[in-house]
């Protein structure tokens, strides 16, 4: 459902230009399968939302098993899917949410106004100059998980 | 007098003008060190090149309108001003080429302290000079070539017009500017025979500021402008009609201010007929009644869709932050406020067709913060580029390696049977 609202990125030329054109305004890119089910349930999620939050954000959905993918996730360092990184200006936006990785935003949203939250957070630190923001999600509802570092 | 006595040095006990700091002063060449007189230097030579920029512009885009009709030239302490439409701010620019200019600047600089260094960056030099001129030459030969030699070479017969519609105003108009105007001046005033010279100016330059910005209703100058062919209005009806912005090129306005020169001009039959050549030439610029509404062609946005899908739509998608009034408010500060002011100066431009789309490199990478607090983001992306690197070299590197060693003798022996390897083998 998701995929179908949402532009799906498969190229990386079609990264760089989301990343580069976006000005502004935050720039959600779901890394991830289309196939994998709590990919679907997040993309349903950012369907619903994408609307909502359009005049502050854009979402765009990157296939992770594409070829020329390869190098974004071997940048972004993505081994756990899905995986939301937000970009503000071409400028990559962090957020602490008391998991180990501040870098992106690991696993799906419990419900449609806590992703929202979550970008509005990112666009006013933003705006303001942060690099990081802190997460307004109470720690329940954010979802776990255990990083392992592997050349560490 | 609140200024010390000066004790002996430099400075000599009589009092002259700054004009800079606009007050008289005992201190000779001290002066110039003082805070106020270099915060008032700096706040000139900034204001100066602020307006050097705008030039600059004008200078890359000779048919394009000017950015200001007039300059103050602090060096040389002259105005120059540019009411000519033909090719934006063509006194500044000669005067900024100048000799008298260079001197000027040198003069001012060593006056008023502040590094001869600078001096390149406060006047246009002369390679500028030359590739402008022949993009105006360009330009003006292609308008030509269009109006068919009814108008020739430019700038004599619309002298000679001038000279038959004597008015007196027009003299005291050139008389009151700086003589390398007054060539210029008359291809201005020339379509004017009455003496409502004031009140038609607005007129003529909200013409030419509609035209060049490439409204669909560019004919509405040509009406007001009282032009006596009536079928020729109506096409321009039909070709306003595909919204083909980007054909309103320079050729479109050179046109367009020839023959509303010469509908104002005193020969009617001329007129009538450089326009309905405009008329033609911008049927053909067009791609005449071919794609339009009309004629159920598909609309232009459909069309570029088809190039390239993903970008068109993404684009779209990032517009509507790109709006000129919305960036007024936006705080300075934020994140990658620099990168947004300029990419998006480089969109404009893109989307004007001045500038060809860069397409970034495959290489290109956005800025990305590891894990890590320490280390800014720019060291991440190197050090993921260094390695990314590493990997890549290394793999062509272990192919060839992996091949059987033979050694010399034997490779030796080869050669010397000239066989191929596998007998050897």
């Amino acid at each position: 459902m998701g995929s179908v609202v949402l532009p799906t990125l498969r190229r990386k030329r079609e990264v760089d230009t989301a990343i580069r054109d976006t000005l502004d305004k935050v720039l959600v890119l779901r890394f991830g399968r289309a196939s994998d089910a709590a990919c679907l349930q997040l993309d349903d999620v950012l369907a619903k939302a994408s609307w909502d939050i359009s005049k502050f954000a854009t979402v765009a959905l990157v296939d992770m098993d594409s070829e020329e993918i390869q190098v974004y996730v071997d940048y972004f360092d993505i081994t756990l899917v899905p995986a939301i990184i937000f970009f503000f200006n071409a400028h990559h936006m962090k957020m602490d949410s008391g998991t180990p990785d501040h870098t992106k935003w690991i696993g799906s949203f419990s419900s449609k106004q806590d992703f929202i939250d979550v970008v509005e957070a990112v666009f006013r630190g933003a705006m303001k100059g942060k690099l990081i923001v802190s997460c307004p999600l109470p720690p329940e509802r954010i979802p776990r998980f255990q990083l392992l570092f592997k050349d560490v | 007098m609140p200024l010390k006595p000066h004790g002996g040095g430099a400075g000599s006990g009589a009092f002259e003008y700054c004009e800079l700091c606009r007050r008289n002063h005992d201190q000779g060449r001290r002066h110039r060190y003082f805070p106020a007189h270099r915060a008032a230097l700096a706040a000139a030579l900034s204001g100066f090149r602020a307006k050097l920029a705008d030039l600059r512009r004008a200078l890359l885009r000779p048919s394009a309108p000017a950015p200001r009709s007039r300059l103050w030239c602090p060096f040389c302490s002259a105005d120059l001003v540019d009411l000519d439409s033909r090719f934006a701010c063509s006194n500044a620019i000669y005067h900024l080429a100048s000799e008298e200019h260079l001197k000027g600047v040198k003069d001012f600089l060593r006056k008023h302290g502040g590094g001869m260094d600078q001096v390149d960056s406060f006047r246009i030099s002369e390679a500028e000079l030359a590739k402008w001129e022949k993009g105006c030459e360009s330009s003006s030969t292609e308008a030509q070539a269009l109006a068919n030699g009814m108008i020739g070479p430019s700038l004599r017969p619309l002298k000679d017009i001038q000279n038959e519609s004597t008015s007196k105003i027009l003299d005291s108009f050139a008389e009151t500017d700086i003589p390398s105007f007054r060539n210029t001046a008359s291809c201005v005033v020339m379509p004017l025979q009455s003496p409502t010279n004031g009140a038609y100016y607005p007129t003529s330059t909200a013409c030419y500021g509609s035209s060049t910005s490439g409204s669909v209703a560019y004919s509405a100058p040509f009406g007001t402008s009282g032009l006596p062919v009536k079928p020729c209005v109506t096409t321009h009806g039909h070709q306003g009609m595909p919204s083909t912005n980007v054909f309103h090129s320079a050729d479109a306005r050179m046109k367009g201010a020839q023959s509303t020169s010469l509908g104002n001009g005193p020969n009617p039959p001329a007129s009538s007929f450089v326009y309905v050549q405009q008329g033609h030439s911008g049927g053909k610029f067009n791609q005449g009644l071919k794609a339009n509404v009309h004629t159920g062609a598909p609309p232009p946005w459909l069309e570029a869709s088809e190039h390239d899908p993903k970008n068109v739509s993404l684009a779209s998608y990032a517009l509507p932050s790109s709006l000129k009034g919305k960036s007024r408010k936006l705080n300075p500060k934020r994140v990658g406020a620099a990168w947004a002011e300029r990419r998006r100066a480089e969109m404009e431009m893109e989307k004007r067709g001045e500038v060809v789309p860069e397409t970034p490199d495959a290489s290109w990478l956005p800025n990305f913060g590891g894990v890590w607090q320490s280390g800014s983001r720019k060291e991440s992306r190197k050090e993921f580029e260094k390695n990314h690197k590493l990997k890549e070299e290394n793999n062509p590197e272990l192919l060839p390696e992996i091949k059987p060693y033979i050694s010399k003798r034997m490779r030796a022996g080869s050669n010397k049977d000239g066989q191929p390897d596998s007998t050897v083998e």
